[in-house]
C-alpha cells in the first residue's frame, strides 16, 4: 500500500491531466475537474487501463484489475475529477478498495 | 567493389548489422478515425484520391463521398471496410516511395487485403475484390442466425476462457493484447459472457454494432466458398514475409496466402501474438498505416521495446536518421 504524503493527490492530478492532454491532444489548459472522458474526450476503457498501469509501476502498487473494475460498476468514474479521486482512492486501498462502499 | 569511399563498406556493414527491423501493420474497418487522414496524406501525395478514384472504377465506389467522411462514420459496412483499404494503401504507398525498408507486413482482420497488396501478393484492385466477395459470403450466413460480437476490456484470454467455460457457441475471435478482447457466437450467448464479465469486474464489456461474427467457425461454409473464389485469382509470393494472424506463420509463397485468406474468415486470429512474432523477431518500429490510430493504442499493453508511427507522426519517421541509414543500406 502506497504511503500518501501531502504532494501526492497534486502528482495524481498533475499524471491525469498530462495523460489526457497528450492523449487525447486535448491543450491542458481546456481540461477540467469536469471533463466528460467518454463524451467530452472520446475516451475508452484501454484509456484508463493505461492510466491504472501507469499509477501501478508509480507507486509499487498490488491491485487487481478484476477489483478495481468490480468497484468501477458500483461507483462509475467519468469525469477526470472522479478519475483522481478513484485513483487516489486505489493508492491508499489497492485491492481493499472492493471493501469500500 | 564500391570505390572512392574507403569506409562505405565497413560503414553499411555496420548499418545493416545495427539496423533495426521495420513491420507495416493494417488496421481493420471499425477504427476510429483520427478525422484529419485526408489532409495529412494529401500533404504527403495524390495517394489517396488517385486510389478512391480507381476504386469507382473497379467497385463503383462514390469517391467524392469517401474522401468527404472525415470521421470513417459511413452507414454501410462494406463502404467502411473499402474506405479502411483504400486510406491503408494510400499510406502503403507513402511509405514505399519514402524508401523505408519493410521487413515483415501484418494485417489486423481484414487489414489482411491491405498487407498483401502492400506485399505485392495481390493487387489494389484484387483487394477491393476480395473485400466485397468476403463482406457478401459473410453476410449471407450471418444473415440467417441471431449472431453477435462483443468486446471484454480487463480481462485476460485465460479469465474468459473461464467464463466461457467450454460452451461450443461462443468462442474468442481475437486477442488484441494483454488485457482486451473479441468474443462471437450466437446473440444470446455472447450478452450472456459479457454480461458475467461485467459482474466479475471486466473494465468493459460491449455489445458491438456489428453481427457477423467474423474469424469464428460460424463462418465456415463461408470459408468455403471464399476458398473457390480465392482459387480464381492470380496470387503472387508476397515480396516481403506477411506474419499470419491465424497461426504466425511468415507467409512467403502464393499458396500460403491463398491458404491463409481462407482461413482468416472461419479461424480465429489473435493479434497479440502476431505483434509478439514480430517483436521477437526484432523489430522495434512499426508502421500502422491506415486511418486512426488504434493499433498504435493496442500495442501499448504488449512487452517490447519498439516504437509504433502512425499517420499523425509518420513524418516523424519519414524526416528520422533511422529511415536515412535504412533506406542507404538498401537501397
Amino acid at each position: 500500500m502506497a504511503k500518501i504524503e501531502n504532494g501526492t493527490i497534486d502528482e495524481v492530478r498533475k499524471v491525469v491531466y498530462e495523460f489526457f492532454s497528450e492523449e487525447c491532444e486535448v491543450a491542458i489548459d481546456e481540461l477540467n475537474d469536469d471533463t466528460n472522458v467518454i463524451k467530452d474526450l472520446e475516451g475508452d476503457s484501454l484509456m484508463f487501463l493505461e492510466l491504472l498501469e501507469i499509477f501501478k509501476k508509480k507507486y509499487g502498487l498490488n491491485v487487481e484489475l478484476k477489483t478495481v473494475g468490480k468497484y468501477v460498476v458500483k461507483h462509475p468514474a467519468e469525469t477526470i475529477g472522479a478519475i483522481i479521486r478513484m485513483t487516489m482512492l486505489i493508492i491508499e486501498h489497492e485491492n481493499r478498495i472492493a471493501e469500500l462502499e | 567493389m564500391r570505390t572512392g569511399s574507403p569506409n562505405w563498406n565497413k560503414l553499411t556493414l555496420v548499418n545493416i548489422l545495427e539496423r533495426k527491423k521495420t513491420a507495416v501493420i493494417f488496421p481493420a474497418f471499425g477504427c476510429k478515425y483520427l478525422g484529419n487522414e485526408r489532409e495529412l496524406l494529401e500533404g504527403m501525395s495524390g495517394d489517396l484520391r488517385e486510389l478512391a478514384v480507381r476504386a469507382k472504377a473497379a467497385v463503383g465506389l462514390d469517391a467524392d463521398r469517401l474522401l468527404s467522411c472525415r470521421d470513417g462514420g459511413f452507414d454501410d459496412e462494406l463502404e467502411s471496410q473499402y474506405a479502411v483499404y483504400i486510406y491503408s494503401c494510400a499510406v502503403s504507398s507513402v511509405i514505399k516511395r519514402s524508401g523505408i525498408h519493410t521487413d515483415f507486413a501484418a494485417g489486423y482482420s481484414m487489414g489482411l487485403y491491405a498487407a498483401l497488396c502492400h506485399a505485392e501478393s495481390i493487387t489494389f484492385e484484387q483487394g477491393l475484390s476480395l473485400i466485397a466477395t468476403a463482406y457478401r459470403g459473410i453476410r449471407n450466413v450471418a444473415a440467417s442466425l441471431p449472431f453477435g460480437v462483443g468486446v471484454i476490456s480487463g480481462f485476460t484470454q485465460e479469465e474468459v476462457n473461464v467464463l466461457i467455460d467450454g460452451r461450443d457457441d461462443v468462442e474468442i475471435i481475437n486477442v488484441n493484447n494483454r488485457h482486451n478482447l473479441l468474443i462471437a457466437g450466437y446473440e444470446s450467448n455472447v450478452k450472456d459472457i459479457l454480461a458475467k464479465a461485467r459482474e466479475q469486474g471486466a473494465l468493459n464489456c460491449k455489445y458491438l454494432t456489428f453481427h457477423s461474427p467474423y474469424h469464428s467457425r460460424f463462418m465456415d461454409s463461408a470459408a468455403d466458398k471464399f476458398r473457390e473464389y480465392c482459387e480464381t485469382l492470380t496470387i503472387y509470393d508476397p515480396v516481403y514475409p506477411v506474419i499470419s494472424t491465424v497461426d504466425r506463420r511468415a507467409m512467403t509463397t502464393w499458396n500460403d496466402v491463398a491458404m491463409d485468406l481462407a482461413d482468416n474468415i472461419n479461424r480465429n486470429i489473435n493479434w497479440l501474438e502476431t505483434m509478439s512474432v514480430l517483436i521477437d523477431a526484432g523489430v522495434d518500429a512499426f508502421i500502422e498505416c491506415g486511418p486512426g490510430r488504434s493499433l498504435q493504442r493496442m500495442a501499448k499493453f504488449m512487452d517490447g521495446d519498439f516504437e509504433v508511427y502512425h499517420l499523425q507522426n509518420l513524418r516523424l519517421l519519414l524526416s528520422s536518421e533511422r529511415v536515412c541509414q535504412s533506406a542507404r543500406a538498401f537501397n
